[in-house]
């Protein structure tokens, strides 16, 4: 894809196309992207993001990640910054499946004693936890119950026994999103979301087995402080507010759209539509948001339960004495307020991140007491074939508002990969190499190929030489459910 | 059936064009291309199930979208497959209305082969146009 015309380069890795590339932008909009990816940039994403500058408020730059494509509004990669007086907040900055992100769980066991079980251990989850279209979660919720979970998001799970307290400090924003607030939902959404919770959805969703290899160590210290050493089997799944979180999305889409026009905001995209943060309008979406992000949380605290279920039903040892301890959880599709430092001063933002991932380093306050020291882990996840990552937050992603990237990012169409493989030769292929899939979809499957996604191993590795994030541990996939 | 795939406009999602002679046409092909999205087999739907709709929409595009939003919507919130088996449609000063018979069926995991999950129709790209060819919609389905 040819770079557009005055894009300029920053260093070897960021690139930015100035407010001159189209009229309306207030900011520049910087791409972090080896000149390798960048060439696969697809053209939507510069002209999705040098929309996202036009917006209200932004602040300094926007940016894109290193697996950016083009999406919704923002393109998935996205990141901007709002000063939040005169800013907007808006859902297309968040993406419909609000909170979607990863957990990273890891055991004790060691690849050898997995493999001999793994096509049992595969074949239960997928009965355990319930993936694609009409799947339902296995508890049943009254409307008050869900309205709690909507508040407390994953600690509503731990009161009820479906994990462990400290799961809870391994996850961002300890897996709960303040200022909540069901009565800004809509009854539709509710519908959608109240018999989800513990599903996994379908399309790029997954849960994976997998192992770290003997060469998937990239910061011996850090791996050790984390307990984390080579042949380890740990489980890593994507997942976030299913139907619940589309529906939110959708409805404060259209409500904006029809806000705009009395606030005195044009955009140049549908799909942009937003609200001044401070108007009500934005504070009930900001609300609901979180609402969603609350489901999302306790959607995957839910699976994790499972997880340990099937682990224990398995090897018949209890998750204890196997070692099932969260690593970390994150969130790739959020907007949060947080203070940073600009230019010597500290501002108060809202920063969407849209398929992109919070990064921040050493000390950071949201971090318990043993990953101070280290940083914020990052969970990347490449494809079914290819392999996934652990990294950690630096101090040098201040550049990009603390983010980094958040998956490898298509290649090709699902109507492409489909002419391309099939999945029952696919299903076959990767049984051959070790990998147990187990699908609801052949055609799904086939549209998850590997060769359907870039090259994640490229993907981190820009974003490590860009000063985003750092690679810690590199994981293989040994089995996969998906929907 | 006078729906189309496109192939090369969304790389994670499923870009639809139709072709067709009425606006009450493009809602009926709009149905077909949603159920042939989500499942392998959407002959399989069977017809047990009736669902009443009504909708009112400034403008097609938007009649269009909240019309697929609303199938989206009982596909999850009541695990309905849905196509259209009565459609009034009328033109307002305000815009435009519906009024829909639907038919379908509880989604059946066994028999109802799922091809992917359509968790939303989008604004992007969204029109719906009038010419002398007849009317033409493309619409964006996020999976």
């Amino acid at each position: 894809m040819p770079i557009p015309r005055g894009m300029t380069k920053i260093t070897e890795d960021i690139w930015e196309l100035p407010r001159s590339h189209k009229p309306g932008m207030l900011v520049p909009a910087r791409i972090f992207a080896t000149p390798s990816l960048l060439e696969k940039t697809d053209a939507g994403v510069f002209d999705q993001i040098s929309n996202v500058a036009c917006l209200p408020g932004v602040e300094k730059y926007v940016c894109c990640m290193p697996d950016g494509h083009w999406g919704y509004g923002f393109p998935i990669g996205g990141v901007a910054a709002m000063r939040l007086d005169d800013g907007v907040v808006s859902p297309g900055g968040i993406g419909f499946d609000i909170n979607c992100g990863m957990r990273l769980v890891a055991t004790q066991l060691k690849v050898e004693e997995v493999r001999p079980k793994i096509q049992a251990m595969v074949d239960l989850l997928f009965k355990r936890v319930p993936t694609g279209a009409g799947a339902s979660g296995s508890i049943s919720l009254d409307r008050n119950e869900f309205r709690k979970i909507l508040r407390m998001g994953a600690a509503w799970c731990i009161e009820r026994g479906y994990g462990w307290p400290e799961d809870l400090e391994r996850t961002e924003n300890a897996g709960c999103a303040p200022d909540a607030n069901p009565d800004v939902v809509s009854a539709r959404a509710v519908d959608r979301g109240i018999d989800q919770i513990g599903t996994l959805g379908s399309g790029n969703h997954y849960l994976e087995i997998q192992t770290i290899p003997p060469d998937g160590i990239y910061d011996s210290a850090a791996a050790r402080a984390m307990n984390l050493f080579p042949g380890q089997v740990v489980v890593m799944f994507h997942c976030g507010s299913r139907g619940f979180g589309h529906q939110v999305a959708s409805d404060f889409m259209e409500s904006f759209l029809t806000a705009m026009p009395r606030h005195g905001i044009q955009v140049p995209d549908r799909q942009l539509a937003c609200a001044p943060i401070r108007s009500p309008e934005g504070q009930a979406y900001l609300s609901a948001m979180r609402c969603a992000i609350n489901m999302a949380f306790a959607n995957r605290q839910m699976i994790l339960h499972r997880i340990r279920e099937v682990f224990l039903h398995i090897f018949g040892q209890t998750p204890e004495s196997l070692g099932i301890r969260q690593i970390y959880d994150i969130s790739h599709n959020t907007a949060k307020i947080e203070e940073i430092t600009l230019d010597g001063h500290k501002k108060t933002l809202l920063v969407h991140r849209k398929g992109a991932t919070r990064s921040y380093g050493p000390d950071f306050e949201d971090l318990p007491p043993a990953l101070k020291p280290l940083g914020q882990p990052v969970i990347i996840g490449g494809s079914m074939e290819t392999g996934s990552y652990l990294l950690l937050g630096q101090a040098s992603a201040q550049q990009a508002f603390f983010t980094t990237a958040h998956g490898a990012g298509r290649l090709m169409s699902r109507g492409q990969a489909k002419k391309i493989y099939q999945g029952r030769a696919l299903f076959e292929q990767m049984k051959s190499r070790g990998i147990y899939v187990r699908s609801h979809s052949w055609t799904g499957l086939a549209e998850e190929a590997g060769g359907a996604y870039k090259d994640v191993h490229e993907v981190v590795a820009c974003a490590e030489k860009a000063g985003l994030s750092r690679r810690v541990a590199r994981f293989v996939p040994l089995g996969n459910i998906k929907g | 059936m006078s729906f189309r795939i496109e192939e090369d406009v969304a790389l994670a999602d499923v870009a639809i064009q139709i072709q067709a002679d009425t606006l009450e046409a493009v809602l009926r092909e709009s149905t077909e291309a949603l159920l042939s999205v989500q499942l392998e087999n959407p002959n399989a739907v069977g017809s047990e199930v009736v669902r009443k709709v009504e909708l009112t929409a400034a403008a097609p595009d938007l009649l269009l979208y909240k019309f697929l939003q609303e199938l989206i919507y009982l596909k999850d919130a009541h695990k309905l497959l849905l196509r259209i088996k009565k459609l009034t449609l009328a033109e307002r000063n305000d815009g435009f209305s519906v009024s829909a018979t639907l038919m379908g069926e509880t989604f059946d995991l066994q028999r109802h082969h799922q091809s992917v999950d359509v968790k939303a129709a989008t604004f992007h790209g969204l029109q719906v146009k009038e010419s002398h060819l007849g009317w033409q919609a493309t619409f964006i389905l996020d999976i």
